[in-house]
């Protein structure tokens, strides 16, 4: 096994194709000025942080912006990439990193359709517009899967202060340990779980009309 | 609306959903939400919420996506590696040795032992270095380019001074003759190059010193045809290199000393610091005089295969410097160590062994740690490279910092003193083993140009 930081002289012509090269693979091969091992690594990850750039912004051009500046913020500094945590870790650090860039550029997020959660949060016959047709009558995990319900939830997404955003990101759309998450983040464990409290709290209150409507 | 509960209840909460508590904490908390119906509703009303969010489909990048972003990417291509030795084995293997003492040579010029060295200017210079190096090696790749054209002229001229050995010897000065004149061009244009970077100021350092070995390698392949007066003038231009490595090394190549305009010493050397001061160093190597070995040549091998490359580090803590010495092990592995053999890296061919891994400095607070490998060109290669690039920063981090955290340990007087390379020969065949020696000193306000007692090397 490669030594972490150990880069040099990787090839990748020698590798077995049978066997998936790693993240660290491809990026060894990248900073030796591969950029088909580059193409390699986008690809593997493009869903993924288009996703998040997606969950982060609330809007699929910006998101798309964002996620092609992510990955040529990574393409710039891969030089600098030490391999002592795992590209993912990094890769989504400069995605949250370049994310809170934007937001402050724009001073506010704008979404793709902006639905009200007033008017999610008003009466019952306001609540049933905002859902229809998708997801009347549905329970809320089935709203989820619905089209307006998904902008619901963004919506209360939007609501939430960056940090706060940023967390649910991490913990609930791509699946990251807490571990990881205060990596990504630069701060402690411990200061992720609260975050993720306040986060998850403060979502219940916003989606509260969606949850006794599943109820 | 659920009633307010207490944060460390609903940490826990959160933890169970996220998979995050012990099998036995998850049965205890779980068999507290079947009791306590508020916990019940506050567990339900949190799961609810988590697998909304989860329940949000994974997005695809919009096609096209990564097509679009490569064709963004060739005006910001990444630093590369430096090209794998090419054939020719003596050439090639000389063209590494001198981007290696380069490369080394802009170590050097972080400065050592300043007189007012800030913590913060430190970890700032030693992660300018890097990059200048990887600057360097960029650019001299292109001066590579350059060379290898002299070079093909060389050849040629060599191959038909070969087969006309029985020529006379005016036909071989002709040859010669025209050896200079297709250099001409690309001197001038290296005299260019290194005005031009010297007018920039010190942020263009890593390209004057391309131009500056671009120049050593015309000198080199220029010496046996050299009038007397070019000599001076190119031993002039190399004096102004004021760099003790490369000085060394031309030394060698030339088997004289080089005459140094100015009255500096070689113990002494001026040369200019990142922040463009000029700065003493005191060179961790002394070269000596009409090719003789310096002190950490390897001492038996024979005259012109003496391979060595050195490199210092110095760190305030011992924790630092034990950090390094773990990180160095790990990433080049010893074949033997304390007699029991351990599996060869498939990674990194032809390591052949470690010759020696000193070093107990015990509790004490100043000292020094050693490493030694003898290892093949292209894994002394390696070496020089992580140590330049990336060794020292993860050695730091592997201490236990993170890279804010080292700012608060500089506030603490740690600090990174300074590093230095040095390679004192070329090898004279790819095969020939290359002694890697890295010392590693810690000790408060540690300086490279201290010798602790007991150092022999």
């Amino acid at each position: 096994m490669l030594p972490s930081g150990f880069k040099i002289g990787l090839n990748l012509e020698h590798a077995n194709p049978s066997k998936p090269l790693t993240d660290e693979q491809l990026v060894a091969a990248a900073q030796a000025g591969d950029q088909d091992a580059f193409a390699r690594l986008v690809r593997r990850h493009e869903d993924q942080v288009f996703t998040m750039a997606l969950r982060l912004l609330c809007n699929r051009e910006d998101a798309r912006d964002l996620a092609q500046e992510v990955f040529l913020t990574v393409y710039q500094s891969l030089d600098r990439f030490r391999g002592d945590a795992q590209f993912r870790t990094w890769l989504y650090r400069v995605t949250i990193n370049r994310g809170r860039d934007e937001i402050r550029r724009r001073g506010t997020v704008k979404h793709t359709r902006p639905v009200s959660l007033d008017r999610m949060m008003g009466g019952d016959e306001e609540r049933a517009a905002a859902v229809e047709p998708a997801a009347r009558g549905a329970s809320p995990e089935a709203m989820a899967r619905g089209h307006e319900a998904e902008q619901m939830i963004a919506a209360a997404m939007i609501r939430l202060s960056e940090e706060l955003r940023e967390v649910i990101v991490l913990r609930d759309v791509r699946d990251l340990a807490y571990d990881e998450m205060a990596q990504v983040l630069d701060i402690p464990v411990g200061t992720v779980r609260s975050r993720l409290n306040r986060a998850r709290t403060r979502l219940a209150e916003l989606l509260q009309p969606m949850l006794e409507g599943g109820a | 609306m659920s009633q307010p509960m207490d944060d460390s209840v609903l940490l826990e909460l959160d933890a169970l959903l996220d998979g995050a508590l012990s099998d036995s904490d998850a049965a205890v908390l779980h068999e507290r939400i079947d009791a306590e119906p508020a916990l019940r509703a506050e567990y339900e009303r949190r799961r609810r919420i988590v697998e909304l969010v989860r329940g949000l489909p994974a997005e695809s990048a919009p096609d096209g996506f990564s097509d679009t972003l490569m064709e963004r990417l060739p005006a910001t291509r990444p630093i590369r590696a430096l090209p794998s030795p090419r054939r020719g084995g003596v050439r090639s293997m000389w063209l590494w040795g001198v981007g290696l003492a380069a490369a080394a040579a802009l170590v050097l010029a972080v400065s050592l032992d300043r007189d007012d060295p800030s913590p913060d200017q430190d970890w700032t210079l030693a992660k300018e270095d890097s990059g200048n190096a990887a600057e360097f090696r960029e650019r001299n790749e292109a001066k590579d380019i350059k060379f290898l054209q002299v070079e093909g002229a060389l050849t040629e001229t060599g191959e038909e001074l070969d087969r006309s050995l029985g020529r006379s010897a005016e036909m071989r000065d002709q040859a010669k003759k025209e050896t200079i004149d297709s250099t001409a061009g690309v001197v001038a244009e290296l005299d260019e190059d290194e005005e031009a970077a010297e007018t920039k100021g010190t942020r263009d350092r890593a390209a004057r010193r391309g131009a500056q070995v671009s120049l050593l390698q015309v000198v080199e392949k220029r010496n046996t045809a050299l009038t007397p007066a070019e000599r001076t003038r190119y031993l002039d231009r190399v004096a102004r290199v004021s760099d003790v490595v490369l000085r060394a090394h031309v030394e060698r190549v030339l088997e004289g000393p080089v005459r140094v305009s100015s009255a500096e010493s070689p113990n002494n050397a001026e040369t200019r610091s990142a922040t463009g001061k000029s700065e003493s160093i005191k060179a961790a190597k002394t070269p000596k005089a009409s090719g003789a070995p310096t002190t950490s040549a390897v001492a038996d091998n024979a005259a012109g295969s003496i391979n060595a490359a050195v490199f210092e580090v110095a760190v305030a803590k011992r924790a630092d410097a034990e950090a390094l010495r773990k990180l160095l092990m790990r990433a080049f592995p010893p074949m033997q160590e304390s007699g029991k053999k351990v599996a060869e890296p498939s990674a990194l061919v032809s390591r052949s062994e470690v010759a020696a891994d000193s070093a107990d400095a015990g509790d004490a607070t100043r000292g020094q740690l050693r490493l030694e490998w003898s290892v093949s060109a292209r894994d002394a290669q390696a070496i020089a490279i992580w140590m330049q690039r990336i060794g020292l920063r993860n050695a730091l981090d592997a201490s236990g910092r993170t890279e804010k955290g080292i700012r608060r340990a500089d506030d603490d007087k740690t600090r990174v003193v300074a590093k230095t390379a040095t390679m004192e020969d070329k090898p004279a065949r790819v095969a020939d083993p290359v002694s890697v020696r890295v010392r590693i000193r810690f000790g408060p306000r540690t300086a490279l140009s201290e010798r602790p007692k007991g150092d022999d090397k």
